[in-house]
């Protein structure tokens, strides 16, 4: 009795050491460049040099467009992962095919904007206002990646000592309540 | 002083079953959220991280039958380990999801979110399954009113019940009754969340997002405002809405979450005024308002902000996503050094030390500590001007009118001192790793106080060592060091019998 609580740590461990290989590392590549493009990361460390200059950016768009009645906002994510706004005119946006989010790769942009440190006309937002879209890749939906056999495994390995315990559980208890 | 036995562990290892066993259950939310979006794989992998927690928590529950009543020792050592073990567990399905580069990474989020602190190291944020983003903020939201409250409403009357509560940081009972105390917290919690996702929603469709996505938004902003814990859907945090009103509502919530539960509950049941009279409330307002003064002076110094709108949207809000504890950014990490200078991050700083009210989903030091250090300073100049003989009486209201005694002094100074250690602890620990002192400072107070603003070191990339010391710190700051310490006293305590 006094060894089960070792045995179960190292079962435990045991377990959770080998889900551990069962983690993939989510990455996504960015297109080749059309031209060189400033980092967002580049805007916001340096705005003495790009405060309300155009610029040019690439970015994946991602997130959901947000339409005003004067205009819209989308944002486009950098190769370094970093997002910002771009505001821009309804009839940019209804050309946009696919919005990045989980499973959908959005639609690549090159754009040129006057970017603004503190923008006058959006309450002090950090953002760019698009000049125009340079060039565009239409994005796609990501293939689904189906559940790994041997994690399927696990779980029901896993599900079936829940399912035990809990019978064992049960039992006692009803025993407990008799006595 | 007692030895500490076998018998000890097993009520301990038996209280912190139970508290796991009922948690493990909140996992099964992301799952059938998975199931219904079409997310198998992150069903797959909140499937593993809801049986893990249930089967440790039957393992505890059955391997360890406590055999003597539960002692406050019982209590605070329950509260410790259960944070701890959930911790390591709910960072399981995150790490499973890819979206982490190593297992202390998933470990980082899952702490940063229970404890509602709203730092956050996860990869490709805006390509996250929306059960798992979902999930991240109905963590905040569990880790805000407490895990400890939710096995309270189960556990028996006679079990560790308040003892555990207390190590939680809600020693306020708004009942007699410890678990109609939890019952009420969570009502009051979800009454706000269905007004509040409401209002998010209409404002949120208003901002331009559909009906969906407005809805999805809505849900996720109230948990991370009312928890004040400050993770957003998308990885701009509340930049993304581009829309005054949100960030007011975003205002409204962190402040409302900030306030004690028991006052909350004064109000709706009892007396409307406590509002007003109460002394957190007092202090939250004196403090707010010099800060503001500060960040002001700053933000004009700097050049930054000229116009009133932005000073409001960006200075304010910032200023009171520190104080609440809260975390939600209009700006960017980086802009806090670019462009806000030394005195508007100081009042940031000092915001974010100070934190929200007792009893609340806040972190910080607490609005009442705060008032009684500064009354019994007053208290203390005031003694010069009476006879040596006069018997003076300092009073607070605070539910009622309560005499400051010694005790309640010295226990609110301990208390800050191990903050004021703490912050300075994380501080020198972002230092040794190369970054400078007030980036450093800045992040440890952040960990520490549960806020989750950061001015750019807290990334996947930061060192390994200065994420345990955050996790570290967001634990202690969220428990308020005594279960913890405790707890290492207990374990050591242990070892050291053992060893003799």
């Amino acid at each position: 009795m006094k060894h089960i609580p070792l045995l179960t740590t190292a079962f435990l461990l045991l377990f959770l050491t080998g889900l551990m290989s069962l983690s993939p590392i989510y990455a996504m590549e960015s297109p080749e460049s059309a031209k060189t493009s400033v980092s967002i990361h580049e805007l916001l460390s340096r705005p003495e040099i790009y405060d309300q200059q155009v610029i040019y950016i690439e970015g994946e768009i991602v997130g959901q467009v947000l339409r005003r009645k004067d205009g819209a906002w989308f944002h486009l994510k950098d190769k370094d992962g970093l997002m910002i706004g771009i505001w821009t005119s309804h009839a940019v946006v209804d050309n946009f095919s696919f919005l990045g989010r989980h499973g959908i790769r959005g639609d690549y942009l090159g754009i040129t904007g006057v970017y603004y440190k503190i923008c006058p006309l959006h309450g002090g937002d950090t953002d760019i206002h698009l000049n125009e879209v340079v060039y565009h890749i239409v994005g796609h939906p990501l293939p689904k990646s189906p559940v790994s056999p041997i994690k399927a495994y696990f779980l029901i390995l896993l599900f079936l000592s829940g399912l035990l315990l809990w019978l064992v559980n049960y039992r006692l208890q009803k025993k407990t309540n008799n006595d | 002083m007692k030895s500490i036995l076998w018998e000890d562990w097993k009520t301990v290892f038996h209280y912190t079953g139970v508290c796991l066993f009922f948690l493990s259950f909140t996992l099964l939310i992301p799952v059938v959220a998975a199931v219904i979006l079409k997310e198998f794989n992150t069903a797959v992998d909140f499937s593993f991280g809801f049986l893990s927690l249930f089967i440790l928590g039957l393992l505890f529950r059955l391997l360890f039958q406590p055999e003597r009543d539960a002692s406050w020792l019982h209590g605070l050592c329950v509260t410790a380990l259960t944070w701890l073990l959930a911790t390591l567990v709910i960072a399981l399905p995150y790490y499973l999801s890819g979206h982490f580069n190593s297992y202390l990474d998933a470990c980082f989020d899952a702490m940063s979110g229970l404890t509602t602190t709203g730092l956050s190291i996860i990869q490709q944020m805006d390509h996250l399954p929306l059960s798992l983003n979902l999930w991240r903020h109905i963590l905040t939201f569990i880790g805000g009113q407490g895990i400890i409250v939710i096995a309270l409403i189960f556990l028996p009357p006679l079990g560790v019940g308040f003892k555990a509560l207390v190590g939680e940081g809600k020693e306020d009972r708004l009942i007699p009754s410890v678990k109609e105390t939890g019952k009420a917290i969570w009502m009051i919690s979800f009454i706000y969340l269905g007004i509040g996702t409401a209002l998010f929603w209409v404002i949120g469709k208003m901002a331009g997002l559909s009906s969906f996505w407005s809805l999805f938004h809505g849900v996720c902003m109230f948990m991370s405002s009312w928890s004040t814990g400050g993770f957003a859907p998308q990885s701009i945090n509340t930049l993304y809405y581009h829309f005054p009103l949100f960030e007011a509502v975003c205002m409204l919530f962190f402040i409302l979450g900030s306030m004690n539960f028991g006052l909350h509950f004064y109000i709706w049941f009892k007396d409307k005024k406590e509002l007003f009279k109460d002394i957190e409330i007092k202090s939250f307002l004196a403090t707010l308002f010099f800060c503001l003064l500060l960040l002001s002076l700053g933000l004009v110094r700097s050049g930054n902000y000229s116009q009133p709108a932005a000073l409001f949207r960006k200075g304010f809000f910032i200023l009171l996503s520190g104080h609440t504890s809260t975390g939600q950014m209009t700006i960017y990490t980086t802009q806090f050094l670019n462009q806000w200078g030394d005195l508007s991050l100081l009042a940031v700083m000092l915001a974010m030390v100070l934190g929200g009210a007792s009893g609340s989903t806040a972190g910080g030091l607490k609005g009442i500590r705060i008032a009684l250090f500064f009354k019994s300073i007053l208290f203390e100049i005031r003694r010069f001007f009476y006879p040596q003989k006069a018997v003076l009486i300092e009073k607070i209201h605070h539910f009622g009118d309560r005499i400051i005694e010694e005790k309640l002094v010295k226990s609110a100074l301990i208390i800050i001192l191990l903050f004021v250690l703490m912050h300075l602890g994380g501080a020198i620990a972002g230092m040794i790793n190369g970054f400078g002192f007030i980036p450093s400072l800045f992040e440890s107070i952040s960990a520490g106080a549960n806020v989750g603003l950061s001015c750019g070191i807290t990334q996947a990339s930061m060192p390994n060592s200065l994420k345990v010391v955050y996790i570290l710190n967001m634990w202690l700051g969220r428990l308020e060091f005594t279960s913890i310490f405790v707890f290492l006293f207990f374990v050591f305590r242990s070892i050291f019998q053992l060893k003799r």
